[in-house]
């Protein structure tokens, strides 16, 4: 599958767009909705929101795409519309629209950090997922939900040293895999 | 501390960054050693990195399926709901005359359009309201009655512009103005019906199920290609532009690959142009020939070159038309 991996040009992809090309559209999708997915997120905090920005993007490109022009870069392209959809939810939703979102926007350098980012998301969901159950399961409690040691050790029924030596066995995991190196002192 | 404890007492003081008395603890902690800090700053940057995660890994697959479900309804379908729908309240649904195919935007209403027949599948409207969704819910009785009674039927399409309909196995079919085609819009079998215009094929490749197409007296049979379709009066014109056909009759059955095209007869036979020749030098029969079979087609002799011959190389193998024109020449 490495295929996928692929970048496309932005003539093809305007060609492919207005031709309604569904080669070229899978193409994109199967390259970049995975990114999509993750930028969005970090900027909603919501899952499904999230995959329901990409999925629009994606119903809108191929819709109006006769009536889009991709120039540059697809991918930096592809990452603008998705952020600029997700400060239109939050908008709509009313909900703070932090610093950090507004100036991803507005720096166009932002782009090249947000590579790094997407990686280390990547890596990290994948390890995430090779933790045993329960302590991903704190984990994502702690981390993703934002439950502090005390209210996880009660909502699951356990002691709160168990919740802060999971925790402990999954940051070790976490750090061993991505921070590259064998640090285990 | 033991290298555990110092990881749970880092773990406690960043779940707990409210707590003086710890921040203080960590504090001085970090002031002991280098080393320290080094472990410090790697495990608040994958605690930190940690919270921006997603709880589950994106689901591709999945996405992709809800995608091509939604772009592979074709319009066309939702204007025939439309069509009954409106006939059965007894309105004049505005616009709705046959040709009755327009682009999307002409359609007045869109909106209904989406909420009426599409209140779930349409996620361009995403639905946060709950009094919307309550009063969706008759309209969505009706127009799923709709949708389960037409998936069982036949839509037929006729084009007044050329419009592209896409099919749900990934196929799409650009239709050229006045073309009818006739098909099931839910696809159970990859099968469509050509009885008037012009159309041009792109077929997505399914080792299991080949892509048909009847026309009026002949069958194009596919496993996935691109190929464009022709009828007019009594005349049927099939092009291949990419992959492989087979064109069948009653008589007749031809299989043509990429460049090649067939049209069947006023008497049901298949023709394929460009093969027949009258008068004509043998050495540019020759070329012809190569050309269209992509075949070396040599004749036995250069004094031949000159030489003018008649003849028809209908339905033949490069073999055959080889061993035809020897047996011509050397008459």
């Amino acid at each position: 599958m490495t295929w996928y991996g692929t970048e496309i040009s932005a003539a093809t992809a305007t060609e492919g767009l207005r031709d309604r090309n569904m080669e070229v559209f899978k193409h994109l999708y199967l390259t970049y909705s995975e990114d999509l997915f993750l930028l969005a997120y970090r900027w909603v905090k919501d899952e499904s929101l999230a995959k329901d920005l990409v999925h629009n993007l994606f119903v809108h490109l191929w819709e109006k795409g006769s009536t889009l022009t991709i120039t540059g870069n697809v991918r930096h392209y592809l990452f603008r519309a998705v952020t600029n959809r997700a400060i239109n939810e939050l908008k709509r939703q009313s909900r703070h629209i932090s610093e950090d979102i507004l100036q991803w926007q507005a720096d166009p350098a932002s782009l090249y950090e947000t590579a790094d980012y997407l990686l280390l998301q990547k890596e990290m969901v994948q390890l995430v997922q090779g933790l045993a159950p329960r302590c991903k399961e704190i984990l994502l409690l702690s981390r993703v939900h934002g439950l502090e040691p005390l209210e996880i050790a009660e909502k699951l029924n356990i002691t709160l040293n168990t919740v802060y030596y999971q925790l402990s066995v999954a940051l070790k995991h976490l750090r061993l895999h991505l921070l590259g190196e064998k640090k285990d002192r | 501390m033991s290298v555990d404890d110092t990881r749970e007492f880092i773990i406690d003081c960043l779940s707990d960054p409210a707590n003086t008395a710890k921040q203080a603890a960590l504090g001085q902690w970090l002031q002991q050693a280098v080393a320290n800090r080094t472990l410090y700053a790697e495990l608040k940057q994958v605690w930190d990195a940690a919270a921006n995660m997603p709880p589950a890994p994106f689901n591709m697959e999945e996405g992709w399926q809800a995608l091509s479900r939604q772009i592979s309804e074709p319009s066309a379908h939702v204007v025939e709901l439309k069509r009954e729908i409106a006939s059965s309240t007894r309105e004049e649904a505005p616009g709705v005359t046959a040709p009755f195919l327009m682009p999307d935007e002409e359609w007045l209403n869109p909106k209904e359009k989406e909420t009426v027949l599409h209140p779930h599948k349409n996620r361009t409207a995403r639905v946060r309201y709950k009094w919307m969704a309550a009063a969706c819910l008759p309209l969505f009785l009706i127009a799923s009655y709709f949708i389960w009674h037409s998936t069982l039927q036949p839509v037929t399409i006729q084009a007044n512009v050329i419009k592209t309909i896409h099919l749900p196995d990934g196929s799409s079919i650009r239709l050229q103005p006045s073309t009818i085609l006739v098909y099931n819009p839910s696809f159970p079998q990859r099968s469509v019906s050509l009885t008037q215009g012009e159309a041009y094929f792109s077929v997505s490749p399914d080792e299991k199920r080949t892509f048909i197409v009847q026309l009026p007296r002949s069958t194009v049979t596919v496993l996935g290609t691109s190929f464009n379709v022709n009828v007019s009066g009594t005349t049927e014109r099939v092009v291949v532009e990419d992959g492989k056909v087979r064109l069948t009759t009653h008589t007749d059955t031809l299989i043509l690959t990429k460049g090649l095209a067939a049209r069947v007869s006023d008497a049901g036979k298949l023709l394929q142009p460009g093969l027949s020749f009258t008068n004509e030098e043998a050495g540019t029969v020759a070329t012809a020939l190569s050309a269209y079979y992509q075949v070396n087609i040599t004749l036995p002799d250069s004094t031949f070159r000159k030489k003018k011959i008649t003849a028809n190389f209908q339905n033949m193998s490069a073999g055959e038309v080889q061993q035809v024109l020897n047996a011509i020449l050397e008459q």
